[in-house]
């Protein structure tokens, strides 16, 4: 296994990257923007709170992609009750489980070489034009640091009118130190398809990863897609993503994303809504504590009629903890009878805590209905008075609240993490 | 059990709202508190269950021989205390069923039996006062009305057996059905083992539940006590007549204004 340096070797990194040609010349066209490109700075809205400048990326190494992974034969397999699973180890596909029915899921790499089939071949068709897309589209150097460094990606790919039965579990995970993982999920429903996918992001409990993840989505007309991303990575560590999703006619996007590990976290995630009639639901879970630094933003982009979207994002600071939630509704000219809302709380649950929470509207439209709403503050006394007086001791009533808090937003989520979200919002409350 | 309330004072945020509460309440008793809007009844209650906002600022609570002051709220309800609140808080995320068997666990957790029947009891409860079994799978309070919230409270004191419930103003607001079944609740576990402290501003829930005592509250203290009649007598007078016999002349001029 080799190590390169994550910026000063990555055109020699590329180049021992496997995979076919045009997945060669996406990485190369990210790098050449990457490389004219500075880290974001404060002096940009989105990273006003979210200072890079103490970062020295360079010094983070990146593990060869071609080196096959002597952890593979340990991959924990989950429990869970997935149609199908795709594991990843410290970058490298290690292998799969499951059938996806007519379903794509696999690794890009193994798909493209497999080759055969109309269906994978115009499965990798469109991922390369969402790859394309996305290396276009991406208006920050880590978002293109991820496109230049992606080995491969996993690929779940559903063909019209095919609703999946049971969800796909992509693991991601990793125990290098000092190293960088860009880790690539795409996911493509076409028209009327239905999906339930999650993606996990792990690590050992130590070893200082930086993981620079992405995510492209494109949800077809009338098709449902449910996607939860969980980050449960070491409280070392630093996370990055930057996930998109194209949103077609009458389609339904339910995606929620829980932070709930990482020293460091930046997460962006954009909902373009391009077709009439669509329905998105964002909903966010994040907790942060010690001296770590939580900066989500959601992005709902209307430029279609009579789409609907939500965004639910709750969040929790305890110790010295700061976290930021950015929530952006932009209604573009030809988007009338646009509903759309974002709700942000928080709670505090140290004095020295901050939680800060700036929604903001762009509209250009007349005929829409747009809101938001945050609360933040304290635990409410008069519920721990009333939850005391019931018998429950005063820690008791408080880890009661707190998971309280997140409850509704964990229902939504693919039922094989429930317990697994409860267990690590409670291991924050009393760690 | 047994509560002996001596000279309570008690205050909020530097007010002075108890002055010299004297009480005697136990087990396998019901008593009424009535008294006009602002007479402290309120206060008591959240007092006697150890709200940290309120101030003992004189006095004691002797249960069975030990003061209670320096106990939390949860202490107290571990000994058997109870408040059924005026205004039930909503706790978002927290199902009923989840926060009862909990309750429940904590109550009885000297007894192995303590969860064994508890959901049968939790249906069986639901059903005698007329609640949704869906209700078990709701958030607590959330959305509730003021009628389903107060059943609520009826439905945790059936289950949670308290040695001594003080019931704020539980009947306010209520319409005639809701009170019924509330009165049924308290009705149903009236025996020597279970005591009560109804706080009411109106005559009404006494048609229905026949208290042993009732006491007169005026100005943080209790003025008078005495049985049943006493109740009707203020329903023929009304609170003008509290304050004609125990306030001070000031206080009836004040009132006329």
């Amino acid at each position: 296994m080799s190590l390169q340096r994550a910026v000063a070797d990555l055109a020699a990194y590329q180049e021992s990257l496997p995979g076919p040609g045009w997945l060669g010349d996406v990485r190369r066209r990210a790098r050449d923007r990457f490389e004219r490109m500075q880290w974001p700075t404060t002096s940009e809205e989105e990273w006003r709170r979210t200072n890079l400048s103490a970062f020295e990326f360079d010094s983070y190494r990146v593990i060869d992609g071609t080196s096959s992974d002597d952890g593979s034969g340990d991959v924990q397999r989950d429990g869970g009750s997935w149609a199908r699973q795709l594991h990843y180890h410290n970058g490298v596909f290690t292998g799969s489980e499951g059938d996806a029915g007519g379903a794509i899921v696999d690794d890009l790499i193994a798909l493209a070489d497999a080759g055969s089939g109309a269906h994978c071949e115009s499965a990798v068709a469109s991922v390369r034009s969402v790859l394309e897309a996305a290396v276009d589209r991406a208006d920050n150097r880590i978002e293109l640091w991820n496109l230049a460094l992606m080995s491969s990606a996993a690929v779940v790919y559903v063909p019209r009118n095919l609703a999946m039965d049971g969800a796909v579990l992509v693991e991601v995970n990793a125990d290098a130190d000092e190293a960088v993982v860009a880790p690539q999920v795409v996911v493509i429903l076409e028209e009327g398809a239905q999906a339930d996918v999650v993606v996990r992001c792990r690590s050992s409990e130590e070893g200082e990863l930086l993981v620079a993840g992405a995510e492209q989505l494109v949800v077809g007309a009338n098709a449902r897609l449910r996607l939860t991303l969980l980050q449960r990575l070491n409280d070392d560590s630093l996370y990055f993503h930057h996930g998109h999703a194209e949103i077609g006619r009458d389609a339904v996007l339910h995606r929620s994303e829980a932070a709930l590990g990482s020293d460091f976290v930046k997460t962006r995630f954009t909902s373009d809504i391009s077709g009439a009639g669509a329905d998105v639901d964002l909903n966010g879970i994040y907790f942060a504590l010690g001296e770590q630094h939580m900066d989500l933003r959601t992005v709902q982009n209307h430029r279609a009629a009579r789409a609907t979207s939500r965004a639910y994002y709750r969040g929790a600071v305890r110790d010295e903890a700061h976290s930021i939630y950015q929530g952006l509704i932009s209604v573009a000219p030809g988007a009338p009878g646009t509903d759309a809302y974002l709700t942000n709380k928080n709670l505090i649950l140290s004095e020295a805590a901050r939680a800060d929470s700036i929604p903001s509207l762009n509209i250009r439209t007349d005929d829409v209905r747009c809101s938001h709403g945050s609360t933040t503050g304290k635990l409410d006394p008069s519920q721990v008075f009333y939850l005391q007086s019931r018998g429950y001791s005063l820690n008791e009533a408080r880890r009661l609240l707190v998971q309280g808090h997140f409850e509704d937003l964990i229902a939504q989520t693919n039922e094989s993490l429930h317990d697994e979200l409860r267990e690590l919002i409670a291991r924050r409350i009393d760690g | 059990m047994k509560i002996e309330i001596h000279g309570l004072r008690a205050s909020i945020d530097g007010q002075q709202i108890l002055n010299g509460i004297d009480l005697e309440l136990e087990s396998g008793q019901i008593h009424a508190l009535m008294g006009p809007n602002g007479s402290g009844k309120s206060t008591l209650s959240n007092v006697i269950m150890g709200h940290p906002s309120y101030q003992v600022t004189g006095g004691d609570i002797v249960v069975d021989g030990e003061s209670i002051l320096e106990m939390e709220a949860d202490e107290r309800a571990r000994l058997g205390l109870f408040l059924a609140f005026q205004y039930p808080v909503e706790i978002p995320g927290v199902t009923v069923g989840r926060f009862l068997k909990r309750a429940n666990e904590i109550r009885f957790a000297d007894k192995a039996t303590a969860t064994k029947g508890f959901v049968k009891e939790l249906r069986a409860g639901m059903d005698f006062l007329e609640m949704d079994q869906q209700f078990i799978n709701r958030y607590l309070n959330e959305g509730f009305s003021g009628g389903e919230k107060k059943r609520m409270e009826i439905l945790q004191m059936l289950l949670l057996k308290p040695s001594f419930a003080v019931m704020d103003e539980t009947d306010s607001g209520l319409d005639i059905d809701a009170l019924k079944v509330v009165a049924k609740g308290i009705n149903k576990l009236r025996d020597p083992s279970f005591g009560a402290l109804i706080i009411t501003h109106y005559q009404r829930i006494l048609d229905y539940v026949k208290p042993d005592r009732v006491h007169i509250m005026y100005k943080g203290r209790v003025v008078t006590s005495g049985d049943e009649s006493l109740v009707h007598t203020l329903e023929a007078e009304g609170y003008d007549w509290v304050r004609q016999q125990f306030g001070s002349p000031d206080d009836v001029l004040e009132e006329a204004r």
